[in-house]
């Protein structure tokens, strides 16, 4: 409805309130209103080009809206300012309030979005439609609310199912029931199915809307922590929260529930998909964050960027791919050998890959697009228009990575500074779009100088370096720089097993002096690697191990020496990192598990020695929280208060096992 | 947007505070096969059917047919909005030509005085808020002096402000130049500067705001892409 009639409309239906019967005693008549109008002409001579006619509506000959508006505003205020001065500003306010109280709520539906013209109108008018639109927007948005609210709270519940009884839940409600009026019109029935009786939470304020549903989000979150744990729980949470609130953070935001519920933290990092690294950068790459990742090309590289898709994907991250080296398909297959599903990101909007590559072999005329991927043309203002469409595509999700490999291909072809102010645009463009970042360069691609140029447009730089020592590789993953972020600089080392990235601690016999694990007259040496669950979280057993493989030697106990190769197969054999399982969400808590292996020799009558037959002794010793490293520590120091009780176990070899167990 | 004529061109209206400002000329220049007449009619286009606003789209080089084509090929189906009464395509030669017997007309030439009759009728008639001009340098055909064709291009411009209508007027270039006569950017609110250059053994397309008045606007160098529904500009790429 165009805005001034809207306008006319209202005060059409004023006049007509103030000359009808119903208004008693201060009726006016329609003659009056004109005497109005044509006094208010002496001040604003437009106002000649309306007239007012005996059923109460106004004739406007004048074609500027703006002049109208204006016109209509002065005749209006007159008119109060007449009513007023008869029976005084207060009644005037009331008799208006109450006798259109029903045609400014049906007038704030058309007047919606026209919060400034609703701003110049006369009081009380200004401040009568201000309320009832702000009435209406609460309501409609309730609903909305409510709606969201009772599909995550259901998917919360299901995913629960398997896992505990819900009768816990119905019990909580009935006690928040006692402090929040609302929750008194919510039901769990007996289908487990969430029931809101949303006519009675309509007219209750935002405030109050917003107070009732975070108390039943972090009673229910609060209640899942004491029944799985805080940290499943809260996966569980962010889980259900980053697919049912995918697109709606208008809604949230409406309400600020963002914080209440979330706390926030939920959103703020993305994890590498490597839990070491992680805690080294004190909780993954922050979101909009560009990090440079300067690494040789090969499997460590292509494993990491794997591992941080296959993490950020699997946790409702939507995700871009900018690729030089390889074809999409290409990317896809690699996507699948990671078992995700390349095709239904793709088409969810999810995931975008922008390709970069097939202009070598084919001709392609500035953008073109082949299914979901985006295909850019040799030159890079090209690329950045394909770059921005992926990123209009990608659905909302409030973590979003991108794998951009084109620098050093790019500085092949153009000038350092083209691919250098193209690289900046493209680090602003992702921080707008609140994007965590990768850039891969390949070590020494660039000379020196060049090299120190770019880092100076990203927060932070990762180094993956490969080299080789006594015949075996040794590699090493490490924070170089990370603004704003006191990082652990510290370089860890890695193997590769099972295509997985498997970061390597190494502790010295320094660090167990301290620790008391060994006493200072025993010449051991201890290794230790962690075995990291974070790219494989479906893993049942993660093995912290006091040696990452038996040597040639016992490294702890009596047998120290050579060890016959059949024993250390079947040691080895022990020690196999259990499979992935492919089934389902992780629904795991971590156990840490003592096994003790005993092994005696015994003399033979011929005076040689045999190997008698190995125990296993398995001791619970319980459940621990934090990364890896947190485990073990805390693992250790058990062990060494145990070691204190039963000395005689020091004679045995130790292996320590964290035990990922399912809970049933 | 209050007094803004938005032109729905992906990118365009980021670049000039979200419209050609109400009541304005505004010159698209560029040589030719820059895409000034896809411009043109994705403005008309755009505004009768995303803004309910019927234009006029003038064509005095390019035949009503060609222009129909052309605009189905990027999905725009001017012909139906025609029939709906929001779009008026009129080949303003070929009308001339049938309508009356000057010599002058024998090439479908007019002048800005001719225009400007039918113009004055037709607006009143079709209640037209938009308007395209293609193009400027088929009339300018006309004149035999550039003083002459300056002059009664003042006399149009002061015309079109009066009207109140919202134009573009679409001027081939040859070379650099902002304009064929050196006149049309002065009499003009804005300018547009379409263009394409090659750049490693590719040719791409580019746009520039060179001027707009009565509005702050982006002035960098963009470039565009004419995709599948015609043009897509890039506010976020910057070219030099």
């Amino acid at each position: 409805m165009n805005k001034v009639k809207a306008y006319g409309k209202m005060i059409e239906m004023f006049i007509t309130k103030m000359t009808s019967p119903e208004i008693g005693q201060f009726r006016l008549e329609i003659s009056t209103f004109r005497i109005i109008l044509e006094r208010a002409r002496t001040s604003h001579p437009s106002l000649i080009k309306f007239t007012l006619t005996d059923d109460c509506k106004i004739v406007n000959n004048l074609k500027d809206n703006e002049g109208s508006i204006e016109a209509l505003t002065v005749f209006l205020q007159k008119s109060i300012d007449f009513i007023s001065s008869l029976i005084g500003e207060d009644m005037a306010r009331d008799i208006i309030a109450s006798s259109m109280k029903e045609d400014l709520t049906r007038l704030s539906e058309k007047l919606r979005g026209e919060s400034d013209l609703v701003r110049s109108f006369p009081e009380p008018f200004s401040t009568l439609l201000t309320d009832a639109i702000e009435l209406k927007k609460g309501s409609s948005d309730h609903e909305e609310i409510l709606e969201l609210f009772q599909e995550v709270y259901q998917a919360y519940l299901k995913d629960l199912s398997t896992h505990t009884d819900l009768s816990a839940f119905k019990l909580k409600l009935s006690i928040l029931r006692e402090k929040h009026d609302l929750i008194k019109y919510v039901e769990l029935n007996k289908a487990n199915y969430l029931e809101i009786d949303k006519e009675r939470w309509a007219s209750a304020t935002k405030n109050e809307v917003k107070e009732a549903l975070a108390a039943m989000f972090n009673s229910m979150v609060g209640l899942s922590t004491f029944l799985l744990g805080k940290e499943e729980a809260l996966k569980k949470a962010t889980r259900v929260f980053q697919y049912y609130f995918d697109g709606k953070d208008r809604i949230l935001e409406n309400y600020d529930m963002m914080n209440d519920i979330l706390e926030g933290s939920l959103y703020k990092k993305i994890s590498t998909g490597i839990g070491e690294l992680d805690s080294k950068m004190r909780g993954g790459i922050p979101n909009g964050a560009s990090l440079l990742l300067i690494s040789p090309s090969g499997i460590e590289r292509d494993l990491f960027i794997s591992g941080l898709l296959k993490n950020g994907l699997n946790n409702g991250s939507s995700a871009m791919m900018v690729v030089s080296k390889e074809p999409p398909r290409t990317i896809r297959m690699l996507l699948r050998s990671n078992d995700l599903h390349p095709d239904d990101l793709e088409d969810s909007g999810r995931l975008r890959i922008i390709d970069w590559f097939s202009w070598r072999g084919e001709r392609i005329i500035g953008v073109e697009r082949d299914g979901h991927a985006l295909k850019s043309s040799k030159i890079l203002s090209n690329l950045g228009i394909a770059i921005n469409k992926g990123l209009r595509e990608l659905t909302f999700s409030s973590n979003k990575i991108s794998i951009v490999h084109i620098i050093g291909p790019a500085t092949n072809i153009f000038e350092f500074n083209e691919v250098y102010n193209f690289v900046q645009r493209l680090r602003a463009k992702f921080k707008d779009n609140d994007m965590a970042s990768i850039f891969i360069l390949e070590t020494d691609s660039l000379s020196k100088e060049m090299e120190s140029r770019l880092l100076e447009v990203f927060d932070g730089t990762l180094i993956i370096d490969k080299s080789m020592e006594d015949g075996k590789f040794k590699r090493e993953i490490a924070i170089r720089s990370l603004s704003g972020i006191d990082f652990d600089a510290n370089p860890i080392p890695f193997f590769i097993r099972d295509n997985l990235i498997i970061p390597e601690i190494t502790i010295t016999e320094e660090d167990l002096h301290k620790k008391g694990h060994i006493s200072k007259n025993k010449k051991r040496t201890m290794k230790k690697d962690t075995r990291q669950p974070s790219t494989h979280k479906d893993e049942e057993i993660i093995i912290l191990s006091t040696r990452s493989r038996v040597k040639d030697e016992i490294v702890t106990g009596p047998k120290i020496g050579k060890i016959p190769e059949e024993e250390k197969k079947v040691i080895n054999k022990k020690r196999k990192i259990t499979k992935p399982k492919k089934e389902g969400p992780p629904t795991v808590k971590p156990i840490v598990k003592l096994k003790v292996k005993r092994g005696k020799m015994k003399k033979k009558d011929d005076g040689t020695q045999e190997k008698m037959k190995k125990s296993m002794d398995s001791i619970d010793l319980g459940s621990h929280e934090g990364t890896p490293e947190d485990i073990l520590k805390e693992a250790i120091d058990t062990i060494n208060d145990l070691l204190d009780i039963e000395t005689d176990l020091t004679k045995d070899a130790v292996t320590l096992k964290v035990h990922r167990k399912k809970i049933k | 947007m209050k007094g803004r004529k938005a032109t729905h061109i992906p990118g365009l209206d980021e670049l000039i505070c979200d419209g050609l400002p109400e009541g304005t000329i505004n010159l698209i220049t560029g040589p030719a096969g820059s895409a000034k007449s896809l411009m043109g009619m994705h403005y008309v286009y755009n505004g009768a059917k995303y803004d309910n606003e019927p234009s006029i789209y003038l064509t005095l080089e390019e035949s009503r047919d060609s222009i129909l084509r052309a605009a189905k090929a990027y999905g725009m189906d001017l012909e139906k909005l025609e029939k709906e009464g929001k779009v008026y395509l009129v080949d303003i030669g070929k009308m001339r030509v049938e309508c009356t017997a000057s010599e002058e007309l024998e090439w479908g030439l007019a002048s800005f005085e001719t225009l400007q009759d039918f113009l004055k009728n037709h607006i009143s008639f079709s209640h037209a808020t938009r308007l395209v001009l293609d193009s400027v340098t088929a009339v300018g055909v006309y004149y035999k002096s550039t003083e002459l064709m300056r002059r009664e291009l003042f006399k149009f411009a002061r015309f079109l402000k009066g009207s109140g209508i919202t134009s573009m007027i679409i001027s081939e270039v040859i070379g650099d130049k902002d304009s064929r006569y050196g006149i049309e950017e002065f009499i003009a609110d804005s300018l547009i500067k379409m263009d394409y250059e090659s750049t490693s053994g590719e040719y791409r397309r580019t746009v520039t705001v060179k001027k707009m008045r009565f509005t702050k606007h982006d002035p960098l160098k963009h470039p565009f892409l004419i995709m599948e529904n015609g043009i897509e500009i890039s506010p976020d790429e910057v070219i030099g």
